[in-house]
């Protein structure tokens, strides 16, 4: 057996808020792939700002080869993150972003090109790699892209790599790929911390699994003593909710009723999609299904008019509609949740009240427009009580809030305007599984209420367990038309991958 | 039913203020509160230095001292909104001199009466303003440099329009800056004015409060339905027209219109808005906030000249307060980050 590289013992530390990891303790083999999995919020990405040396524990303590190590040295231990955002420079060469920081000089420290583009062929050619040195990263696959930060990172002689969601904008093909590499730097002795939210992958790739819950420490299994059905148990931590994602929701169809929202022939301005036509009746749940950069968000966004379209026409109950932007499209009760809650969802330095009115300032006002602060805490305080939303209070910030607490003031930020039609872009990425069970059965009842939604997602599972209908994209263009009891798993990925298409409609 | 649902909610509502009151204690919230602190401050030092220098606290020194600031005020009305939104105007200076300048135009060599002569200077500044929105939001220039370009073409204009600057002006227009109503002049009135109304329209109107959202987060803004566009460029088109009045009401003052007017003013501006809690990283601030920080200003500047200190140190000491307020802001939200973590530690 190897010998313990990375000890952590009875490791505590708080935000403001949040006791994000409660005595948790954590160790690491010389050459090991070392899985730490847990829903949102279980401490995950706390525990490896620790290791990295970006937070310093509260309590605990962390001995590297045997040896104590203070707090203030932790972040010199020989640690490598890819995390899950790119930190390539996009216009910088291949060696470039290699070499990024510390590059080979010579005299009067003049940058060592040829040296440079050397190591890289050398570098790339050890892990058997046909890409070239010179070549700008903007140029890459993700997937390439992925791999050389996983290059750069082996390059500065790291003896642990956190790789954190490596493979969550990869596809199949390039996922097996990526797991080769890890293979052969395991095999020069680099111990890998891999976090994932792809169960699978980690039964395929993993030695060692630790799973996190709530920051508690649930304990710490060799994969081959655990199955899927354990290792869920322990994430979760019930195993009624378990079951309930399980079970398939009964489904009709209902094809008496008019369609609600008619899609014709619509094709986006920059071609990010060509000539979908779909249409949705009320209380429907349609899918579509399609990988990262298919298309999807740029279509429910254009629906939106929050990106343009070069042709194609709307039919809102039978009508031809003109939407010119987003204002007009809540008005005719069209409405998008974006999947960036972050970026383009919320406003995270107001308050959770400040957030959830915003779709709807005219609606609170009274005289010269004058907000009026009555109605602006009874919506709120509805939206708080209907979702469950964990606060003390409509005035908290949102960005103090844990990631399934601001998923969930999104979705209350726009379901009080009561939509016709919902688009809903990744409404459980990044999101406990708990949260995603509610928000399933949310979503369900908004429409038998008589909303037709539209579901947009790249985890097919979630689309055959939760919606009516499915349509499959690939590359911007329309694959086929499924109804989820009469299909599977591999039939759609092999649609939304390009493989072939579906005929008719 | 209804009834006893609002009992709870109202109960519920106690509770969580209860909560609040252990959190933090009374003192620790109000210094955490920009225009409370402002105020605070300007309270002492008014009651303080009467005991050094018995002129300070006369009629005529508080006077001069509001009127010298109305045109500052009125500047600070708009970048405190651009602020807001994360985006500033400076070519206000230059503006508030081409309204002043182009109203006596009119009136000294075109022979326009005094209404319409006011109404093309205020209109060329908010031209001005409009042209301004439009290069950034519609062309898509960074508004640093939209607006400081502008400044310097604006300057420009003024410099060649007015050469010196145009004096003599009607005894009518003069009225308009120099009546004096219940003891204060009519600048003063105009600002408390418009600083009510405009004050309650971005505290409370659904307009003015779409710029809090603009700032806070502006592609989330777009989604969730806000004209964003049109919601900047009338910001820009009023920092335009309220430098205008500024320009108006300031050469009414003086009795003539300078080409040197305001030289300098778009930075004086910005240290007092923000001063009065307004950020660059926009989403912040408010006009109770601005208009305190105008008058701290003002006063600070006062109170030197009231202490005998020499007007080259001005300037530095302008800066080093500023400098003091913002790390106090950071070093307060510190505290409170700090604070809130050992309390769920236990």
């Amino acid at each position: 057996m190897k010998n313990l590289i990375l000890e952590m013992k009875k490791i505590t530390k708080a935000f403001p808020g949040v006791v994000a990891l409660n005595e948790v303790d954590f160790s690491l083999r010389a050459g090991e792939i070392h899985a730490i999995v847990g829903k949102n919020g279980a401490g995950k990405s706390t525990l490896i700002s620790i290791i990295s040396g970006l937070y310093f524990p509260d309590k605990g303590d962390v001995y590297f080869n045997g040896q104590k190590v203070k707090y203030s040295q932790l972040h010199l231990l020989p640690v490598a993150t890819v995390y899950q955002e790119s930190t390539l420079f996009p216009n910088l060469t291949v060696a470039d972003n290699i070499f990024s920081g510390d590059e080979p000089v010579k005299f009067l420290s003049v940058v060592n090109q040829k040296e440079k583009v050397k190591e890289t062929k050398k570098l790339l050619r050890l892990f058997k790699l046909n890409i070239s040195p010179l070549a700008p990263v903007i140029q890459l696959s993700p997937a390439e892209q992925k791999v050389l930060e996983i290059l750069r990172a082996v390059r500065k002689k790291c003896k642990i790599l956190i790789l954190d969601e490596p493979t969550a904008t990869l596809t199949l093909k390039e996922t097996s790929w990526l797991f080769k590499l890890l293979e052969s730097i395991k095999n020069i002795n680099i111990s890998i911390i891999y976090i994932s939210h792809r169960l699978e992958e980690i039964f395929n790739i993993a030695d060692k699994v630790t799973v996190l819950r709530n920051g508690e420490f649930q304990g710490c299994k060799y994969i081959n003593e655990i199955d899927m059905y354990k290792l869920i148990t322990m994430i979760v931590g019930k195993e009624i909710e378990l079951r309930e994602i399980k079970k398939k929701l009964p489904v009709k169809l209902k094809l008496d009723k008019k369609p609600r929202l008619e899609i014709k022939e619509f094709t986006h301005y920059y071609n990010k999609f060509k000539q979908i036509t779909f249409s949705i009746t009320p209380g429907e749940i349609l899918g579509i299904a399609g990988l990262v950069g298919a298309g999807k968000t740029e279509l429910a966004k254009s629906i939106f008019a929050a990106e343009k379209v070069e042709h194609g026409d709307i039919l809102l109950d039978g009508n031809p509609v003109q939407i010119k932007n987003p204002e007009e499209a809540i008005k005719k009760g069209i409405v998008y949740i974006t999947e960036n809650r972050k970026e383009e969802g919320l406003f995270l330095g107001m308050t959770i009240s400040e957030n959830i009115v915003s779709t709807t300032l005219s609606g609170i006002s009274g005289n010269f427009g004058l907000i009026i602060n009555k109605n602006v805490n009874k919506l709120a305080q509805k939206m708080i009580d209907r979702f469950n939303i964990i606060t003390h209070g409509g005035d908290q910030i949102t960005n103090t809030l844990s990631g399934g607490n601001q998923q969930k003031v999104l979705l209350g930020m726009w379901l009080h305007l009561k939509p016709k039609v919902l688009l809903v872009d990744e409404p459980t990425i990044g999101i406990d599984v708990e949260t995603k069970t509610e928000i399933y059965k949310l979503l369900r009842s908004i429409a038998k209420s008589g909303t037709s939604i539209v579901f947009i997602s790249s985890e097919i599972k979630e689309l055959l367990d939760n919606t009516d209908r499915i349509i499959a994209i690939h590359n911007g263009r329309f694959m086929g038309n499924f109804i989820p009891n009469e299909t599977d798993e591999k039939e759609i990925l092999e649609c939304i991958s390009g493989i072939f298409k579906k005929a008719g409609n | 039913m209804k009834y006893s649902n609002a009992k709870k909610i109202n109960s519920e509502e106690k509770n969580i203020h209860i909560i609040k009151k252990n959190e933090e204690s009374i003192i620790f919230k109000f210094i955490s509160k920009r225009e409370i602190v402002l105020g605070t401050i300007i309270l002492l030092i008014v009651m303080i230095i009467p005991f050094y220098n018995k002129y300070f606290f006369t009629y005529s020194n508080l006077s001069v001292l509001l009127l010298g600031s109305t045109h500052y005020a009125f500047m600070a009305l708009g970048l405190c909104m651009l602020l807001i939104m994360g985006e500033i105007d400076l070519s206000v200076g230059s503006n508030m001199a081409l309204a002043g300048t182009v109203a006596a135009l009119c009136m000294k060599n075109y022979g326009i009466n005094i209404p319409f002569s006011i109404m093309f200077g205020l209109l060329s500044a908010t031209f001005i303003g409009l042209i301004n929105g439009f290069l950034i939001v519609k062309v898509g220039i960074n508004f640093l440099i939209a607006t400081l370009a502008m400044m310097g073409i604006v300057r420009g204009i003024v410099i060649v329009l007015a050469e010196a600057g145009i004096a003599f002006l009607p005894r009518g227009f003069n009225m308009l800056g120099q009546t004096v109503i219940f003891g204060i002049q009519s600048p003063v009135w105009v600002m408390f004015a418009v600083y009510i109304i405009l004050g309650i329209l971005l505290w409370k109107n659904k307009f003015f409060r779409q710029m809090y959202y603009i700032g806070g987060n502006l592609k989330a803004a777009r989604l969730v339905g806000i004209r964003t566009s049109k919601v900047r460029i009338i910001a820009y088109i009023m920092s335009g027209f309220f430098s205008g009045l500024a320009g108006i009401l300031s050469t009414a003052r003086f009795g003539s219109a300078f080409a040197t007017a305001g030289t300098g003013a778009e930075l004086t501006v910005i240290a007092a808005t923000v001063l009065g809690g307004c950020s660059l990283a926009g989403g912040q601030g408010n006009m109770l906030g601005t208009f305190l920080g105008i008058i701290f200003v003002a006063l600070l500047s006062n109170v030197l000249v009231m202490l005998n200190v020499s007007t080259y140190w001005h300037s530095p000491i302008n800066g080093v307060v500023l400098i003091g307020a913002i790390a106090f802001d950071i070093f307060m939200k510190n505290i409170r980050k700090e604070r809130e973590r050992k309390r769920v530690l236990k």
